[in-house]
């Protein structure tokens, strides 16, 4: 669906290099610190900036050939942009009916209702959290194969954000579909990502199958004598700690089953990711 | 289907889900040629991710329990008496594994192990 | 596409509903006081240039540029659209304006009975004067971005505005219309739409370079 190889990009404090792939039927998820490149692949991706080297091909054709016709299969939410301020939802309904063939007007008007957003009221005086509903309602309706969607759950609280995953898991009933999607928090990834891309300053440091992350993934946290012990065939990176060392490894059964005094906890995106940007080889 | 997944568990998620689905059929709650959900309506109901869910029922599958035809979706495969002999067969074999390493680790020899297996044998 | 586009440019010029309603207003302070059209004629050029163009700022208003390119429009379909946009918009607010300034002054000063085809010709050389002013307008803004292009385009307006009237005054263009006859009128419409093309290409490189 969309494919990114060695995509790079240079600026002033950093350089983007990086190699992602959304399959078809997948939702993928892209996580990493403020600056380390997501909101700068989304753009990339979109065409909204231009990559230095390295293709990108979306719906198998490379970005520069891709039409008007070939974004309607795509349903966007920026972070940081979306549609004019000076505009009401009334209004919206009536244009996205005109630029997107497919576009399901009930559905856009229905979702904005459970949402509690004003038809009436200016965007420009929506909430952040109402704004990116509003945004995730447009994005939703209009039959699109592709939905990119950078940091979609910042500003809401719990039940919206649980609202908007399960809209997504509804969107996601049809098939031939993929996501793509970004977030701070990892608790929205590990309940609906088929695959994580873990970035930090503009590199990919970790791809993996979500369930194999939480699955095999572990951080492993003993004290130096049980560190000095250990095989470390299996370890990916380790950090020191008041008490000794804490580790990550992708094979958490070996070290449950060779080492059971030590202490392991399961993998998570968070702690996974903790121990990559600040952990050493 | 009714599934409870424990998300902080060490148990694998994955994991987890084969083995209540295998235990709702060795049960017979589940009863042959019954329809499982789809793995994205499941996906959805559980909160983990629709390839975590295709990979359980891909291993329910490569177990015997499940078959899946290709467009229409995964079923429950003729569960048979046999097939429930051999988990239960294989769940004591873990078990054991699982007391002898803790013996092992303690200081246990295998001498002392057999014993006590022979002592609590006759109980 | 192009549909979508006009409608919402459409719908963010109604937004300003309070300040369009003024313009008659103004423009009847041109009209019956003087008794004449002159001052009218700089006045409705000017403002009817500027509102077509106007909705750029919206569409850069809180980087709403960046998402507007993630929607189904090229680059070249929304210059196209924001030119269209602008010659429309113009005639129209040139017309509504400039229909009731010339029944207001018809009302007020029958004297200077002011015949309706030679409001018609004079509303046609406006036209393109504003247009002229447009495809001046449209690759500023697009190029540097609503914020910095205000100044610029307050001076060249200003500039439009006194131009228009000093001519108009001075009757040149009578004076034109009259010595050049026919081919005048025939001229000035084609090269106000050869500029046009011209600032048409030059916007559209200029948004197709343009990375949000």
């Amino acid at each position: 669906m969309l494919r990114l190889e060695n995509v790079k990009k240079k600026y002033k404090d950093f350089e983007l290099d990086i190699t992602m792939e959304v399959k078809p039927g997948c939702v993928t998820g892209l996580i990493g610190r403020n600056g380390a490149g997501k909101t700068t692949a989304f753009k990339a991706a979109l065409g909204l900036i231009r990559a230095a080297g390295g293709e990108i091909t979306v719906f198998g054709k490379p970005i520069s050939g891709l039409s008007a016709k070939d974004r309607e299969k795509m349903g966007v939410v920026l972070s940081d942009s979306g549609f004019s301020g000076y505009l009401k939802v009334k209004d919206l309904a009536a244009i996205l009916g005109n630029l997107y063939s497919r576009f399901d007007e009930g559905y856009f008007t229905g979702k904005c209702e459970s949402f509690g957003l004003p038809f009436d009221k200016r965007i420009k005086d929506f909430s952040t959290g109402m704004r990116r509903k509003l945004h995730v309602a447009a994005a939703l309706s209009h039959h699109a194969e592709l939905l990119i969607m950078d940091e979609p759950t910042a500003g809401m609280d719990v039940i919206a954000r649980e609202e908007l995953l399960d809209m997504i898991r509804e969107y996601m009933e049809t098939e031939g579909r993929s996501v793509l999607l970004s977030s701070h928090i990892s608790g929205d990834l590990e309940g609906l990502c088929d695959d994580i891309y873990l970035i930090d300053e503009g590199k990919v440091l970790l791809h993996e199958d979500t369930d194999v992350l939480l699955d095999t993934y572990g951080i492993l946290k003993v004290t130096k004598e049980q560190y000095e012990a250990m095989d470390k065939s299996f370890l990916m990176c380790r950090r020191k700690e008041e008490f000794g060392y804490s580790c990550l490894t992708g094979e958490k059964q070996f070290y449950a089953e060779n080492y059971p005094d030590a202490v392991i906890e399961k993998g998570s995106i968070d702690g996974v990711m903790t121990m990559m940007i600040r952990g050493e080889r | 289907m009714k599934l409870i997944i424990n998300h902080s568990s060490m148990q694998p998620i994955y994991e987890q889900i084969v083995e209540q689905i295998k235990g709702q059929i060795i049960k017979g709650v589940l009863k042959a040629d019954t329809a499982l959900p789809s793995v994205r309506a499941l996906a959805k109901e559980l909160k983990v991710s629709a390839l975590t869910v295709k990979k359980a029922y891909d291993g329910l599958e490569a177990e015997g329990f499940v078959i899946t035809v290709h467009g229409k979706g995964s079923f429950v495969a003729f569960a048979n008496q046999q097939m429930m002999l051999e988990e239960k067969k294989k769940e004591v074999e873990s078990d054991l594994e699982g007391a002898i390493r803790k013996g092992r680790s303690c200081g246990m020899t295998d001498q002392e192990l057999g014993e006590l297996f022979h002592i609590i044998l006759e109980e | 596409m192009m549909k979508g586009l006009l409608i919402k440019d459409l719908k963010l010029m109604l937004t300003q509903f309070a300040f369009l309603i003024l313009l008659p207003v103004v423009g009847a302070v041109f009209v019956v006081p003087t008794g004449e059209m002159s001052m009218g004629f700089g006045y409705i050029t000017a403002v009817s240039g500027i509102i077509g163009v106007t909705t750029i700022n919206y569409d850069s208003y809180d980087n709403g540029f960046a998402y507007l390119f993630t929607l189904p429009i090229s680059r070249r379909g929304y210059v196209k659209e924001k030119y269209l946009f602008a010659a429309l918009s113009s005639v129209a607010v040139m017309m509504a304006i400039g229909l009731f300034m010339w029944a207001l002054m018809a009302v007020s000063h029958p004297e200077n009975a002011y015949a309706f085809a030679d409001f018609l010709g004079d509303m046609e050389d406006s036209y393109s004067i504003a247009l002229t002013a447009v495809a001046f307008m449209l690759p500023v803004f697009l190029k540097f971005g609503a914020e910095k292009s205000r100044f610029v385009i307050l001076i060249i307006a200003g500039i439009f505005m006194g131009v228009m009237i000093g001519v108009s005054q001075a009757e040149v263009l009578r004076d034109i219309e009259i010595g050049g006859g026919k081919w005048v009128r025939v001229l000035t419409p084609v090269l106000c739409l050869a500029w046009l093309c011209a600032s048409y290409l030059i916007s559209v490189r200029i948004m197709e370079k343009k990375e949000f």
